[in-house]
């Protein structure tokens, strides 16, 4: 494996784990109210009056925020896997269909993704969220369906290339069904761009699931998400600016590391003459 | 001509789909507007008065009707939770808006540019020291472009109010960070434009910020494909002088993607206004839409996501027409009627 490729993919993989595992090594329950007198809002490195250490600070409720930034992480890295893989299904579902098909479902398909593209995806999360009710599956649902049109518009191309070749013309004639075909031969050809696509997508769903529950809209407290750890901070912005910034730092990381793996799968980061480092 | 107009047609017809969907998706949605208007000791009778009122008892065909009827009249109807026209809610807050958006979109343009290029010629030059910068400077502006504008915004007010009044910075550096002037609205003449600006700082710093990290990886691309094209070389071993030849050629071949890109941005800030405007207090659209859509404020609801239908289809539309005017390779296409 490419360097440009292996070193985001080990920063996703250690993001993971500890959202996965840390929260199982910190002190005390991370969403049960601690010594609030005693322990809130301690700045990074302080220890609280119980002698334990928090490399991060504490809440206002005496809370460790490492420990609730890497269980937050838990529920955004899922939210923002999922909305990405619902939206790679239907995209290729989609596309597979269009592009096979033809005629009146590709310009159903793609008359309903130039409608979804021509409102901005924020603003039609948010009504969405706002209007049937937020939540985590909401959340993900939105997603999948605001997601869809980059990788349906990939693999319809895939398989409108597929279906001239010549060992589909062979299947064809050999008996095979038109399902066996685009299932076995054109689907999988596809696949690539679409799991590229979908991968791609997932630094931009975690964005976007942060930016929901910033407003409210996404996963409801006290259920911790990136987005809504920051905007709990945020009127302390002023007087312990730790609490929202920490959480956003390691969002920040985690997109970072999709953007550049997404960069590197593309073959964006190489140098035009000397080739990938 | 005529493929102009049919364009114009059919993006309309989008726009007309996109106020569709977005009616179906917001009057199919669980939860009553009604009970939110009504006071806690209203009775059931009351709360299906004002449903009448609003209209909100007829049928869904025909809500849909009439709602759409007024569209065409210029009519979006009343707001529910401020009982004025919808029109005059969004004008309202549309100006603050624009400022808030052209202002960004400019800076993002000429950073996100001057820097793209500036990342395209070290790579350009091929030399260790140029790989470096070039490596470090993709490697902040991903992190710009990763990072949520409304954290961005928390850390900027941060720095600005406290940070700046603890490290006893000057303070022209103390900067406001919430709304769009001083909220006495006692100055005036050259101290109100001042107080003004000063308010514009932070958020037009963050969309700027998050913007131009986002055109400087499209204009590394674009320059960096100039560069190396077969043109660039020739002009060079004819003699011209690396400035000539990058200034004239490499950037009028980079030039058109970043027309496009700049119509295509345009929706984009307009979106992320909605959480710039959200931190700072920004009596923009974005916050208008916020709060619309947490009072189930129906017709502001809708008018809002007609606005933003129009402005990103059009700026989609002027996009395709304008780029065979700035780039040659494109013309004789349907811009010129011949399709």
């Amino acid at each position: 494996m490419r360097p440009a490729v292996r070193r985001p993919l080990l920063a996703l993989g250690v993001l993971a784990a500890a959202a996965a595992l840390g929260p199982l090594a910190a002190p005390g329950d991370p969403l049960a109210v601690g010594d609030v007198l005693g322990a809130r809002l301690l700045p990074p490195f302080a220890t609280d009056p119980a002698g334990h250490w928090h490399p991060l600070g504490t809440d206002r409720f005496g809370r460790d925020l490492l420990a609730r930034t890497l269980l937050a992480g838990r529920l955004s890295l899922l939210v923002g896997v999922l909305g990405s893989a619902l939206s790679g299904a239907i995209g290729t579902a989609a596309g597979a269909w269009a592009g096979w098909r033809g005629g009146l479902p590709d310009a159903a398909v793609r008359g309903l993704a130039d409608v979804l593209l021509a409102v901005p995806r924020v603003v039609l999360l948010l009504v969405v969220a706002a209007l049937w009710g937020p939540g985590v599956g909401t959340t993900v649902a939105v997603l999948g369906l605001t997601g869809w049109m980059g990788v349906a518009r990939l693999v319809r191309a895939e398989v409108l290339g597929v279906r001239e070749r010549d060992y589909v013309g062979a299947a064809r004639a050999l008996g095979a069904s038109p399902a066996r075909l685009l299932w076995r031969h054109a689907v999988p050809n596809a696949l690539g761009a679409a799991t590229v696509a979908t991968t791609l997508g997932v630094g931009n769903a975690i964005l976007l699931e942060s930016g929901l529950s910033f407003l409210g809209l996404g996963v409801q407290p006290p259920a911790p998400s990136w987005g809504n750890l920051i905007a709990g901070g945020r009127d302390l912005i002023v007087t312990a600016p730790w609490v929202s910034l920490v959480p956003g730092l390691l969002l920040v990381a985690t997109v970072l590391a999709c953007t550049r793996l997404g960069d590197a799968l593309e073959g964006r980061e190489g140098d035009a003459r000397g080739g990938a480092d | 001509m005529r493929s102009v107009l049919r364009r114009v047609a059919a993006a309309l017809v989008l726009v007309w789909l996109v106020a569709t969907l977005t009616f179906v998706l917001v009057r199919l949605a669980p939860g009553d507007p009604a009970a939110l208007l009504v006071p806690p000791s209203a009775t059931a009778a009351d709360a299906a008065r004002l449903r009448a009122t609003l209209g909100l008892d007829q049928p869904l065909a025909a809500q849909y009707g009439r709602w759409l009827a007024g569209v065409l009249r210029g009519d979006l109807g009343d707001s529910f939770a401020q009982g004025r026209p919808v029109a005059r809610v969004l004008g309202e807050a549309l100006p603050a808006s624009l400022a808030l958006g052209a202002a960004s979109l400019a800076l993002s343009f000429v950073v996100g540019v001057a820097l793209g290029t500036w990342q395209a010629v070290l790579r350009d030059r091929g030399t260790r020291g140029g790989r470096r910068g070039d490596a470090a400077l993709t490697l902040l502006t991903t992190a710009a472009y990763a990072a949520p504008s409304y954290w961005l915004g928390l850390g900027l007010v941060a720095v600005c109010t406290a940070g700046a009044a603890r490290w006893g910075w000057p303070s022209w550096l103390r900067l406001p960070a919430f709304g769009a002037s001083d909220p006495g609205g006692t100055l005036d003449g050259w101290a109100a434009v001042q107080d003004r600006v000063r308010h514009a700082i932070l958020p037009v710093g963050v969309l700027a910020a998050v913007g131009a990290a986002g055109v400087a990886r499209y204009a590394r691309a674009a320059v960096g494909d100039a560069l190396t094209g077969d043109f660039v070389r020739t002009a060079v071993a004819k003699g011209l002088s690396a400035r000539q030849a990058y200034g004239r050629h490499a950037l009028a071949v980079a030039l058109p993607p970043l027309v496009v890109l700049f119509a295509l941005a345009l929706p984009g800030v307009v979106a992320g206004s909605v959480f710039v405007e959200g931190v700072f207090a920004w009596p923009g659209v974005g916050r208008a839409v916020v709060q619309a859509v947490g009072a189930r404020d129906y017709p502001v609801v809708l008018g809002a996501a007609l606005l933003y239908a129009l402005v990103t289809v059009f700026a989609n539309l002027a996009a395709d027409l304008a780029l065979p005017l700035v780039d040659p390779r494109r013309r004789g296409g349907a811009a010129t009627g011949r399709t």
